[in-house]
């Protein structure tokens, strides 16, 4: 096999600046992209100077690509159809990063999207390690934190806070214990929120002009992957089939509002929905959400922040198999007055509830006050300072 | 009033320009492993420019496999190699 010590950075006689690399998986939709592309676009606006290298198993990089991101797309390890190749593959990504040679890596999520050992096998000792996670639960973070992974890590990024809206999951010894562990950061939500110029350009875009109650329907920007959802569950399936019954008995009742349904870019959802604007995919999600009177959606990380930021009206189709307990973060925002929660799969419920709350303006009011109680800041640019200034101490 | 009449709605056809953009950079030529850290390497010290590569199996050049594969087949060997020679 050739040597690949041929192929050095020294023989480019180019100065060295700061490299990263964002190693993101694959989920249900795109969150885990949109949130690494979320905390690259901060550490870039920090450190224009940065080489930032995206390394995705996606199928969809959209996010990165609109951002104007570097990336190796590879696919997901597991799917791949035999073992040699899945060696390759793995050994492939290790040769990337250690030729790369990043300064900071940060690898986003529960799993090891390399293969069980890569991040403490692959990436460079001398590299600045980062585990980016969200606060799932105790049982989940403490076999984190007992694994060879959490060792080899410099740093952990939690992107919520301790004492926000999600349900505890924790017990008070192990509360402790994470909040006096030196490696963990809690930085707030790592998400987006859309400026004023973006939500002029979707009005623009979509005909949205202010003359009627806009209803938004979405699991997210990215959707739904048939084909993986957790504990073979088919609450993505599910949600879109609740959406589509609500558009057509929108449609039939007559009701004087404008219904926009965002799929994900893994379409085709196998559903008709009644007299609406349909969109696969805008990067501009968030303005969309800002734009609209009440917002029914499956809550995913990222939707969940960025209709909160948006201090949108909101109704919760939580999905009942997931890692964050969706069902009791829609519980819990209920409980704030920020949201009302309807069970997964009880089409006629989501009806009367979005027929109920559309018409009532003082409780869309309400609402809104909730969400603005309780939304906390965007945490990108307290996340990207952290690790900026943590990967480049020696 | 209903909203059958608006214009701007539709019986759920796809009005977004944005589609998906699967196996993104599908139609590059196929890559040697040298070649994709040739890519890498001169993304990471360029001042300038930016670097797609899919590295999806359709998209690798065979010999980028069949090396792999033989530095797996060469260190099986070895390990039982070691294997055998352990009192």
């Amino acid at each position: 096999m050739e040597d690949l010590a041929l192929i050095t950075r020294e023989q480019t006689n180019s100065p060295k600046s700061l490299r990263l690399i964002l190693h993101f998986g694959n989920g249900i939709g795109i969150g885990h992209q949109v949130r690494c592309v979320n905390l690259a676009t901060s550490i870039r606006s920090l450190f224009p100077a940065t080489r930032i290298l995206f390394i995705g198993h996606t199928k969809n990089v959209r996010p990165i690509v609109d951002a104007g991101f570097s990336y190796v797309q590879a696919p997901v390890l597991w799917n791949l159809p035999e073992s040699a190749t899945r060696f390759a593959n793995r050994q492939l990504l290790a040769d990337i990063i250690r030729t790369f040679d990043p300064d900071i890596y940060v690898q986003d999520g529960e799993s090891d999207y390399g293969g069980e050992g890569f991040f403490e096998l692959a990436v460079p000792l001398s590299t600045y390690k980062v585990l980016l996670l969200v606060r799932y639960s105790e049982d989940t973070m403490r076999r984190i934190m007992n694994s060879q992974r959490f060792r080899a890590t410099d740093l952990v990024v939690i992107a919520q806070t301790l004492d926000d809206f999600y349900p505890s999951l924790y017990s008070q010894s192990f509360l402790q214990e994470m909040a006096h562990n030196p490696k963990i950061f809690f930085s707030g939500p790592i998400t987006r929120a859309a400026t004023d110029q973006q939500i002029s350009a979707v009005r623009a875009k979509y005909g949205l002009d202010g003359s009627k109650p806009i209803i938004l329907f979405t699991a997210g920007a990215g959707g739904q992957h048939s084909h993986c959802d957790h504990a073979g569950s088919h609450d993505g399936e599910e949600f879109f089939a609740m959406a589509s019954h609500a558009c057509e008995t929108i449609a039939r009742s007559g009701l004087n509002v404008r219904t926009i349904v965002v799929t994900g870019p893994y379409g085709p959802i196998a559903r008709r929905f009644a007299n609406a604007t349909v969109i696969t995919y805008d990067p501009l999600l968030p303005a969309i959400i800002a734009s609209s009177s009440l917002i029914v959606f499956r809550p995913g990380y990222n939707v969940l922040h960025e209709a909160l930021l948006a201090k949108c009206p909101a109704i919760i189709v939580p999905s009942v198999a997931t890692p964050e307990n969706q069902l009791r973060v829609a519980e819990n925002l209920a409980l704030t007055g920020a949201a009302r929660v309807v069970p997964m799969g009880d089409a006629e419920a989501l009806f009367s509830e979005i027929l109920r709350v559309i018409q009532n303006d003082t409780e869309l009011s309400e609402m809104k006050a909730a969400a603005d109680r309780i939304c906390v800041p965007n945490g990108s640019h307290n996340a990207a300072l952290h690790i900026l200034t943590m990967g480049q101490t020696p | 009033m209903s909203n059958q009449d608006d214009p701007k709605t539709s019986s759920g056809e796809d009005t977004s320009e944005e589609q998906g953009t699967e196996t993104a950079g599908s139609s590059q030529a196929l890559l040697t492993r040298r070649e994709i850290l040739k890519q890498i390497l001169q993304y990471a010290t360029a001042s300038a420019g930016a670097l797609a590569l899919n590295i999806f199996p359709e998209n690798l050049h065979p010999s980028t496999i069949t090396e792999y594969r033989a530095a797996e087949i060469h260190a099986e060997e070895s390990q039982q190699r070691g294997r055998r020679r352990k009192p």
